[in-house]
């Protein structure tokens, strides 16, 4: 646990806002990747970062405090899409992909289809497709948050690829 | 995390191609609306800043007086009153849903997307909901954030006077240093072009949070807040000039003991408030010292033990608040509420 980390756990607020600087652009895109939504993702975002600082004080710095707020930042989303099948599922709109702007200049017609694509996925596909393609969990850990089989995963992620590569064609 | 053989399967450049996807994206700036939820948050129940947790101040100081009478009255009176009282809640909250709406205003002004800026010749009177009102001085620059669960606004520069007649922590006012909750009361507040504030409480109380820490700052006094810094000790208007001085070197500068020595010289009854405060913001022979001077101008009541005290256990302290000259607790309800209905009346 770095000295930052450290003191944000004891409640100095301006030691986590640092943390924030330094992890918000992935938290972000993790969300809003999940989400298919920049509206939503910026919700999800700033939630995850509301439940880091609730949870701080339990992080003991076992594990790089990336992989926790990442692996936070994903059962936040999960969560909340599993309380809001009634919540309006929106995908992403032209408007909001002014405020997706990516990082470095990776900008690029290819990826804004492809990212559109992900955003159009169903939820569950997109999902396991995020997580497994994207971020790197396996299908194990995938079927551990999402409380799916790890078959069941292995499909969505196969349905996900096959959906992609046909609005891709396109 | 780990990978399998499915990754990589595809036949086609989509690997390649979500390969190629940053893992990074830039959000629009989130912070100022996750620092306002952080100070709902807590960091866990050892980071709450040491403040008395009761609801004190105007609005919640009128609890105890009200509280004892039911008990004399009788089950049925008493139930009786808390179904009213329920019913007069309801209706409360019904009106601190109520909008933000400009009352008056003086000269040209902007507001847009919740964002209000006065020019040097312009003034803008604010309704907060039904709450209260705010009246936005020339050359400020105003955020309205929320209505809804309470009302919550961002002083980025200029000043504000807030009147407020409601429950405690119901109106928020967010600065670059500080978060200022209401505690049912009337004060001005003032952000600098470098982010620190002045907060000059004339009604009620005022609670200032930040970094962990909390000052309940008083009316007829006052508090300086910094950014990177906790807020500042509370210190009367009538303190002296070293006093203050050497209360800012304490807070924001390297004053350390040398400073709290000269608050410590220069304290009188008036600052009994300031040593509490000081108190739990000093170690050592430092504290010690501190305790013993506000002992001798407002001496522990018999709850409130020495050795409690310098551990800074949180019920001594609430205890020798509460008996602290200038502490709610030490007014009869009658003048709290004289003076919660002046402020309502626009009187004071």
């Amino acid at each position: 646990m770095n000295e930052l980390e450290r003191r944000a756990r004891q409640g100095d607020q301006s030691a986590f806002e640092q943390l924030y600087r330094l992890h918000a652009r992935r938290v972000y895109a993790l969300c809003l990747r999940l989400a298919g939504d920049a509206v939503e993702a910026r919700r999800l975002a700033q939630d995850a970062f509301v439940r880091a600082w609730e949870r701080l004080p339990g992080f003991r710095g076992d594990s790089a405090f990336t992989s926790w707020l990442h692996r936070l930042t994903v059962n936040v989303v999960l969560a909340d899409r599993r309380a809001a099948g009634r919540r309006r599922r929106r995908v992403m709109l032209d408007g909001d992909a002014a405020d997706a702007q990516p990082a470095a200049d990776a900008w690029s017609p290819e990826r804004m289809d492809l990212e559109r694509a992900i955003a159009a996925l169903p939820a569950g596909a997109r999902a396991v497709f995020v997580l497994f393609d994207i971020e790197g969990y396996g299908h194990a850990e995938i079927a551990a948050m999402t409380g799916i089989a790890p078959g069941t995963s292995k499909a969505q992620l196969h349905r996900a690829r096959r959906l992609l590569r046909e609005a891709l064609s396109r | 995390m780990s990978r399998t053989s499915d990754r990589g399967t595809g036949p086609d450049d989509l690997q390649a191609r979500i390969a190629a996807l940053p893992r990074e994206i830039v959000p629009p700036d989130l912070w100022p609306a996750i620092a306002a939820r952080l100070d709902r948050a807590a960091p866990g129940a050892d980071a709450r800043p040491l403040v008395p947790s009761r609801a004190w101040g105007l609005g919640g100081g009128l609890r105890a007086p009200f509280a004892s009478p039911w008990s004399r009255w009788g089950v049925r009176p008493a139930l009786a009153a808390g179904l009213v009282l329920a019913l007069a809640g309801v209706l409360w909250l019904r009106q601190t849903r109520a909008p933000w709406r400009v009352l008056r205003a003086e000269g040209a002004y902007t507001l847009a997307s919740g964002r209000l800026e006065t020019s040097a010749s312009s003034r803008v009177r604010l309704g907060v909901g039904r709450l209260g009102e705010v009246d936005v001085a020339p050359r400020s620059r105003v955020r309205l954030l929320s209505a809804h669960p309470e009302h919550r606004m961002a002083l980025d520069g200029g000043r504000i006077e807030a009147r407020i007649s409601a429950p405690p922590r119901l109106f928020y006012v967010e600065t670059p240093a500080a978060t200022a909750v209401d505690l049912g009361c009337a004060y001005t507040l003032a952000v600098d072009s470098a982010g620190g504030s002045l907060i000059h409480v004339t009604v009620g109380w005022v609670e200032l949070r930040r970094l962990g820490r909390a000052s309940v700052v008083p009316f007829n006094m006052s508090a300086y807040t910094r950014p990177g810094f906790p807020p500042g000790t509370p210190f009367a208007d009538r303190a002296s000039d070293s006093l203050k001085s050497a209360l800012y070197r304490f807070d924001f500068g390297r004053g350390g003991d040398g400073a709290a020595a000269v608050v410590l010289r220069e304290a009188t009854a008036t600052d009994a408030i300031t040593l509490w405060h000081l108190l739990q913001r000093t170690e050592g022979a430092t504290r010690v010292a501190v305790y013993r001077r506000l002992a001798a101008l407002a001496p522990p009541p018999p709850g409130a033990a020495q050795a409690r005290l310098l551990a800074l256990d949180r019920g001594a302290l609430e205890t020798w608040w509460e008996a602290l000259p200038g502490s709610p607790g030490t007014l009869p309800w009658w003048q709290r509420a004289a003076v919660r209905v002046a402020a309502w009346l626009g009187l004071m």
